[in-house]
């Protein structure tokens, strides 16, 4: 990858910081494979949102030239919008807080790294870790509710339940579907326990829960009257 | 007060829920069956809302077999696009907005691209052209002109 920085910076006759712009739009799609169709292709769609944002222009010989001042604007609109403790610029708070999802996505893959851990090894301090990284995220809850239950923990289990349940009616609660979200626990809790069973399958504190589970997910989706999303 | 932007709710606080276990696994199924590698799909709830997130993590490596050209590349992506968009119609994903999170060699975040799942489904299916669906995303490259920047130095220093 540095071979290519430098490639790429001692490309033009636009030496230093607009070199690093054109770096900037393509250096993490050409490095990420440089004979791949599909990555040139997303490389070409970042070039052109970027000229569609005034960012740069290509001249008719393919030199491209950056307005700094737009791209002043443009990162000074975002700092602005920080400090605000809003992360963009669109005017739609659903995509402003998508344009901020990196730090989300990398803490579900740590957090989920640690779940897996623990479920494989039955260590309820992992999934602790990733409960402590993800603290509204139901699903650790509910694998280390599988984990205290492989362990002969039947009181432990409930309560992990309790409290991932407590989770999803809160967000039914402040306007989530409750469908939908009931749906994710359930589904995600009959993975756990299923996961549990694989390696022992006998165990009579797994296959209680994992029996109330699929009744609680059978009344969700047929519309029985022990639905709880009525 | 967040009428004027100033409380808008962050990315932490809308997306702090769980991932839709479903909906995620359908999603990664469109991906591997268009032999697209080190792409990874979650799809989370979006808080106070019925809707959902799809966040798709491109790895450095990542690849789609068989694309030599461009012209291959953009029938691929819509043809992707689509499936995902019939995946997401068919199944009730209720995949609303789209983000890609794009890393470099060590894992850092470079990029993000996000639009609107309408948006992806209109350039998918033709409906709109590759100009007027670019003119409705969004890209965060700040995390992008730090590392270069940071690799400027770097080299001026060695």
């Amino acid at each position: 990858m540095f071979s290519l920085i430098r490639k790429i910076h001692n490309l033009g006759r636009h030496p230093g910081r607009a070199a690093l712009l054109v770096l900037l739009m393509l250096l993490p799609l050409l490095s990420a494979c440089e004979d791949d169709g599909l990555v040139e292709m997303v490389a070409e769609m970042a070039l052109e949102w970027a000229q569609e944002k005034k960012l740069v222009a290509v001249s008719g010989e393919g030199d491209i030239s950056v307005d700094w001042l737009q791209v002043g604007l443009y990162e000074g609109q975002r700092g602005i919008n920080f400090i605000r403790g809003r992360g963009a610029t669109t005017g739609d708070e659903t995509l402003d807080a998508a344009l901020d999802v990196a730090p989300i996505a990398k803490s579900i893959r740590d957090a989920d790294k640690y779940a897996a851990e623990g479920m494989e090894s039955k260590d309820p301090a992992k999934l602790d870790q990733a409960i402590k990284q993800r603290p509204d995220d139901w699903s650790y809850l509910d694998q280390k509710a599988s984990i205290l239950a492989a362990n002969g923990d039947s009181d432990g289990a409930k309560d992990a339940i309790a409290e991932s349940e407590n989770l999803v009616d809160e967000r039914i609660a402040n306007g989530g579907s409750c469908r939908s979200l009931k749906q994710n626990m359930l589904r995600g809790r009959e993975q756990a326990l299923e996961q549990q069973l694989a390696s022992d399958p006998e165990n009579p504190v797994l296959l209680d829960l994992l029996a109330r589970t699929r009744a609680e997910l059978y009344a969700l989706n047929n519309n029985e009257s022990n639905s709880p999303c009525p | 007060m967040r009428g004027v932007g100033i409380l808008e709710p962050s990315a932490e606080e809308l997306f702090a829920g769980s991932k839709d276990p479903v909906a995620t696994e359908a999603v990664n199924t469109v991906l591997d069956t268009a032999g697209i590698e080190g792409v990874e799909a979650m799809v989370i709830p979006i808080a106070g809302s019925e809707r959902q997130l799809a966040i798709f993590t491109v790895d450095a490596n990542a690849s789609a077999g068989g694309i030599s050209t461009q012209a291959d590349a953009e029938i691929f992506l819509t043809d992707t696009l689509s499936q995902l968009a019939k995946a997401n119609r068919e199944n009730d994903l209720g995949i609303e907005h789209v983000a890609i999170d794009l890393l470099g060699d060590s894992g850092e975040n470079l990029l993000v691209f996000t639009a609107p799942q309408v948006i992806v489904e209109a350039y998918a299916e033709g409906t709109i052209s590759r100009r007027e669906f670019l003119s409705q995303v969004e890209i965060d490259f700040s995390n992008l002109i730090s590392a270069a920047e940071l690799r400027q130095l770097i080299e001026e220093g060695s």
